[in-house]
């Protein structure tokens, strides 16, 4: 009580000193400067890396939509899979691309546009909108905004596969956040003004993806994993991946469970060994485990209608299914797998819309990967030369590139 | 509009700013249409209901100021009058259902407007600070003259949604002091604002993913899992509600007014009556004064004194929910109490035993008893199936099986497969179970208030910055939102 009183009858900045309410407006003042305003200039890199902007992985796809060039020949459309590939080929064109891998803003696939040149005979330009992390309902909201503000895509290529379609990891469609980060493009209509202003701070505020803490917890799991784990009865934890690295063959993954040794030696190649790229299956189970029907349907909703828009707009539209390694097609959960396929062969006949299954078992082995999803530099060279062969062979685009020529001439 | 979302948190420095600019004569109108404006970014028609029922009250409350020799029965049609709203909104549809279910009424004629009322926000607790107001009239105390001062009463923004229930007298008194702005108050209510933030955002909507986890088939763990999930809804439901309190209470601070504690540590409760009277301390005084006493309270023979104890606690149970499970956890804590009234009676026969009784062991077990028949307790608050729920805490208090039906002898939510927020909340179950009794006393005992102000003012800021790193992208609502 006594303590109390001394403390109301403080004055002035001996008052304020010992008023918590101001101390707290001060302390978060100094941590909101200490890490928006010194720490990005003193370690610039480190901090991109840790509170990235939210719509890094965006911005090719907003800088897209928001200028009004000149429509491209090929408007590439896809997840990691397709921006990984596009980036690995690229890498013995450009070799800036090597020194900074995975750049966001990297909108070219330039080894895809000389294999297209090649076999058209004709000039042809394409844009790389594969973004990190994009959902398949993403396809279908980045064509709606480009229909919307009047774009008008001369050839669309999107390519999908089946996480693009059921990962647990990933929110509901209207939660992405490639959704997140277009909402600037079309505010809520009707929506009161706090509710807009809150929602903007909320996308400014939010750190997206803390990656120092995301890991420290991935780190921890894992770890948990692993201890918890009986390794030989787990093919796809942590023990397991790392076992493979030592060449233990009884913990390789069920898909290879049952061949035997020599069959898996010749299956793999040492390469392929020394990368581990099945190291990361792990992820893809919980990915795809439990099967989450919503997610899918509402995926399966969205992506289904790009392709009905594409048609209604006459936007020619060619949908790919990429390839992905065995192991992680066989972790899939097979009913939803079947209605993945049915799916897309399904809509794109209804709609007159190609598609193009590069999920091609003959065409790819594990050594055309560079984990157990994405291909690595040979896979995305051997991926783009026969897509860019498919496409002059099933669809018109000769005759858009022809056009674009003339019209250009 | 939830409490924990950027939208209130634009809204409620918009008005306390509006406020202290105001004049004085312009601050409580202010406030009430800033309430009114919170209460209709729920659902806006509602606004029809709320400001009916508050004149309707308020117009009443006055008749029976003048009509004071009839005041009984004026009383008795006031209540009537503002349970039957209640019951309309809040409890038809459980009336069909259940009529329909075991009379076979209705089966085949189910009116769907009536099994589909959406339950306005917080009307169970205006309701009650209605009843409230009418009974103190009807005790002689004064009406409130000014009806945007008792609008003002049941619609103030941070007491609207799940209280505390105010209590008129205190509440007017406050409002009509021409109030100057104190930093004081400021220094009270932003750290009681993040504490009710943290409490909801890194602890109860943690908890709740783990809760619901087990709760949606407990057939298929065992009672060393089902304890856990028992243990950290307790938990949920208290960081959850006493989250709430906190915000509004703090919320208020912001304006100079001072709105009563909900909670005062529950979980160090030493007996089932001591815990009523650290949980919902609102509502639980509310029930004394309005229900318990009216029907008799302590006097009579002891089977009726027990009889008023157990009615009290099954309407408190129901009035918490139109579903039986509140019911169930009404009457169970109704018998605890009357197994608890029966036992002090009990002990106090026999002199021998006393010193073990007035022993710290015998405390301590006592609490860690009372603990546990809470948390069994709270297994029928949150579940809405009966037979899921009893079926789940005859596993708990059997101890049968241990392990999980589907793992044979392992814990399902040790699994690897679970997701990253399972092992954390197993982490802080545990933890909170380990701290509850040693931080409740030190709390209890106000040792903190020794700790230095800036050390607190970081400890506030750094819950900010965790909670801005750690709140998840969708707001989930408060459980008492629902009553």
């Amino acid at each position: 009580m006594g303590k109390e009183q001394t403390t109301i009858k403080k004055k002035g900045w001996r008052r304020l000193a010992s008023s918590p309410f101001v101390l707290i407006v001060i302390s978060l003042i100094g941590v909101d400067a200490i890490a928006t305003g010194l720490v990005p200039n003193i370690l610039p890199e480190w901090y991109q890396q840790q509170f990235p902007n939210p719509d890094r992985h965006c911005s090719k796809a907003i800088k897209y939509l928001s200028t009004n060039n000149n429509e491209p020949s090929v408007v590439l459309m896809g997840s990691s899979l397709m921006r990984t590939a596009a980036e690995f080929s690229d890498m013995s064109i450009n070799k800036e691309l090597r020194e900074t891998r995975f750049a966001n803003d990297y909108d070219k696939a330039t080894y895809f546009e000389n294999q297209l040149k090649k076999d058209l005979g004709a000039d042809i330009n394409v844009l790389n909108l594969a973004l990190r992390g994009c959902m398949a309902s993403d396809y279908e909201l980045i064509f709606q905004r480009a229909m919307e503000l009047g774009k008008r895509p001369n050839f669309v290529v999107v390519a999908t596969a089946p996480a693009e379609f059921m990962s647990n990891d990933q929110p509901l469609v209207d939660n992405t956040y490639v959704h997140q980060s277009l909402l600037k493009y079309k505010f809520p209509q009707g929506k009161p003004f706090y509710e807009v202003a809150s929602q903007n701070i909320e996308r400014t505020l939010a750190p997206h993806s803390l990656d120092a803490v995301e890991q420290f917890f991935g780190y921890l799991r894992l770890l948990g994993a692993a201890y918890l784990s009986d390794v030989s009865g787990h093919p796809t934890d942590l023990f397991r991946a790392a076992a493979y690295k030592g060449e233990k063959v009884q913990m390789l993954p069920t898909a290879f469970a049952s061949k035997s040794k020599l069959d898996i030696e010749d299956a793999i190649s040492d390469t392929v060994k020394k990368n581990n790229p099945l190291a990361d299956l792990s992820h893809y189970k919980m990915r795809y485990y439990p099967p989450n029907v919503k997610l899918y349907n509402q995926h399966e909703r969205n992506f289904g209608e790009m392709i009905r828009l594409a048609h209604e707009n006459g936007i020619p539209l060619v949908v790919v299914n990429m390839p992905i390694t065995a192991p992680n097609r066989d972790l899939v959960d097979p009913t939803l797998r079947e209605r993945y396929y049915s799916f897309l062969k399904n809509t794109t006949e209804k709609y007159h819309v190609t598609y193009i299954d590069m999920d091609d078992h003959s065409l790819f082995s594990l050594s055309d990967f560079e984990d157990c999803s994405h291909l690595n530099g040979r896979g995305a060279k051997k991926f783009f030369t026969a897509l860019a062969q498919n496409l002059v062979k099933e669809t018109n685009l000769s005759s858009i590139a022809a056009t674009k020529t003339s019209s250009a001439l | 509009m939830l409490f924990t979302t950027l939208q209130y948190l634009i809204f409620l420095p918009c008005v306390v700013a509006l406020f202290w600019v105001l004049p004085h004569k312009m601050r409580l109108p202010m406030l009430l249409v800033a309430s009114y404006i919170f209460y209709m970014s729920w659902i806006p028609q509602f606004i029809l209901l709320i400001v009916p029922m508050t004149f309707l009250n308020w117009v009443w409350g006055s008749f029976m100021h003048r009509h004071m020799e009839k005041r009984k029965l004026l009383l008795g049609i006031g209540i009537g009058l503002n349970l039957l709203t209640l019951g309309i909104f809040k409890y038809a549809g459980f009336a069909v259902t259940t009529a329909a279910a075991t009379v076979g009424l209705l089966t085949h004629n189910n009116p769907g407007w009536v099994t589909n009322i959406i339950l306005p926000l917080g009307i169970s607790f205006f309701t009650f600070e209605f009843i409230h107001y009418l009974f103190e009239i009807y005790r002689g105390n004064k009406p409130v003259n000014s009806f945007v001062l008792f609008a003002l009463f049941a619609a103030f923004f941070p007491t609207q949604i799940a209280g505390p229930v105010k209590r008129y007298p205190d509440f007017v008194a406050q409002m009509l002091e021409e109030k100057k702005p104190h930093l004081s108050d400021f220094d009270e209510g932003v750290p009681l604002i993040i504490t009710g933030m943290a409490k909801k955002l890194l602890l109860a909507n943690n908890l709740s993913t783990f809760v619901q986890m087990g709760f949606a088939d407990p057939s298929a763990y065992g009672a060393v899992e089902l304890w856990l999930f028992a243990y950290a809804f307790a938990f949920q439901i208290y960081f959850d509600f006493s989250a709430y309190t906190d915000i509004g209470r703090g919320s208020a601070m912001l304006f100079g007014y001072h709105i009563p504690i909900n909670f005062n540590l529950p979980f160090i409760a030493a007996n089932m009556a001591d815990f009523w009277k650290r949980w919902h301390i609102s509502l639980s005084t509310w029930l004394r004064d309005y229900l318990f006493i009216p029907i008799g309270g302590s006097r009579g023979t002891k089977l009726r004194v027990n009889w008023n104890l157990f009615v009290t606690m099954a309407l408190g149970g129901l009035w918490h929910g139109a579903a039986w499970n509140f019911v169930v956890w009404g009457i169970y804590h109704g018998l605890c109490l009357i197994v608890h009234r029966e036992f002090v009676g009990f002990k106090a026969k026999i002199p021998q035993l006393q010193k073990f009784w007035d022993s710290k062991v015998f405390h301590g077990l006592s609490i860690l008893l009372t603990f546990n028949a809470v948390v069994v307790g709270c297994v029928f608050f949150g579940m809405s199936n009966i037979n899921v729920a009893f079926n789940m805490v005859k596993r708990m208090v059997l101890v049968h099986p241990i392990f999980s039906s589907i793992e044979g002898h392992h814990f399902l939510v040790l699994k690897q497969e679970m997701p990253l927020v399972v092992p954390v909340v197993v982490a802080m179950t545990l933890t909170l179970l380990v701290l509850n009794y040693p931080l409740g006393k030190l709390i209890e005992k106000h040792a903190f208030n020794v700790v230095p102000v800036p050390v607190k003012a970081v400890y506030w800021s750094t819950l900010v910055v965790l909670m801005i790193t750690f709140m998840s992208s969708a707001a989930q609502p408060f459980i008492y939102f629902q009553f």
